[in-house]
């Protein structure tokens, strides 16, 4: 059993740093399309442009809300309720599937060695 | 003489990531079994090429009873094969029917009068000078000595090495071309300049017929 906590611990390892790795790569590609999304789109009222970063239902959300207030519509603040509505989707908790993968790998290969 | 040792550096780290691939992917040989034993080992320098006791059985022993299958090749030539577990341990074959597979072995043991061919999945290399031997992974009867198999396993796993290979080296290279090159004409420009003002000085103490 010592061979399977050693497995399981290096496993854990690799898997957070790929983890984390995903995770902050994926969040500032997010961060990058807001702000792609505001400069070209939101500033200049270019709705085509708003369009070709794919955030229009984000974008309608926000300024479709009255609890933001009319002084609240800025730059950082549609950055940040945007991080927060990437921070609360499935894509995000999709990334969880970095743990997954490899345990349903190691399944199958004990199955076709011993079973089979 | 930088190129020489350039290339000698990257042909020897292709040469041992190949050799490393070639020992741990799966292969198949046609053979037919003769025997199967168990032999006590006695670890010593080859110890790298032996693997795990079973799962459960004491660890890190200094020698333990192999099994081993004896086998004949279809060209008359000898191949023995190990039986060991490689447990949760490497290669991750994740190997525990070590006595199954011993089993399944002896079931398929033949004469060469009336030949029984068995495929045997392997990984590992047989060399009489270290006296190392393949690990056995799977037995299954074949019709013949002339059945194609495919190393679908080798493939795959091949194919996604070298996406990931290919992945980490154009972005090494983009990132490259991006950060580090400017980097370093910055630091040679400097170089020279400060090299340069060297000269001019050094000159200056030369005097006029320096």
């Amino acid at each position: 059993m010592a061979a399977l906590a050693r497995l399981i611990l290096i496993l854990f390892v690799v898997l957070t740093v790929i983890y984390v790795s995903l995770s902050l790569y994926s969040r500032s590609k997010r961060r990058a399309r807001l702000e792609r999304t505001w400069d070209n789109g939101v500033a200049t009222g270019d709705n085509d442009a708003i369009a070709a970063e794919g955030l229009e239902d984000f974008v309608t959300e926000y300024f479709a809300d009255p609890s933001r207030g009319a002084n609240a519509i800025d730059r950082e603040g549609f950055i940040k309720a945007g991080l927060a509505d990437y921070d609360d989707s499935l894509r995000r908790k999709l990334i969880l599937g970095v743990y997954v993968v490899p345990i349903l790998l190691i399944g199958t290969i004990i199955y076709f060695t011993n079973f089979n | 003489m930088w190129d020489i040792i350039k290339w000698t550096f990257w042909i020897t780290i292709w040469v041992l990531v190949a050799a490393f691939l070639h020992y741990t992917l799966p292969q198949n040989d046609i053979v037919r079994i003769t025997d199967t034993y168990e032999k006590r080992v006695d670890f010593g320098e080859n110890s790298l090429f032996w693997a795990h006791p079973q799962t459960g059985e004491t660890q890190n022993t200094v020698n333990r009873d192999v099994f081993f299958i004896q086998a004949i090749k279809p060209n008359g030539r000898p191949m023995v094969y190990r039986n060991e577990d490689t447990g949760w341990g490497w290669p991750p074959y994740f190997k525990f029917d070590t006595t199954n597979l011993q089993t399944q072995a002896a079931d398929l043991k033949s004469t060469k009068a009336n030949p029984q061919w068995v495929a045997m999945k392997h990984y590992g290399w047989r060399n009489e000078f270290f006296t190392i031997f393949p690990n056995a992974v799977h037995a299954r009867p074949v019709a013949g000595p002339d059945v194609r198999i495919i190393p679908w396993t080798a493939i795959s796993v091949l194919l996604v090495l070298g996406c990931v290979v290919l992945a980490i080296w154009s972005r090494w290279r983009k990132f490259r071309a991006k950060r580090v090159d400017p980097m370093l004409d910055d630091m040679e420009q400097g170089w020279d300049e400060t090299s340069a003002k060297a000269s001019r000085w050094w000159n200056s103490w030369k005097g006029p017929r320096g």
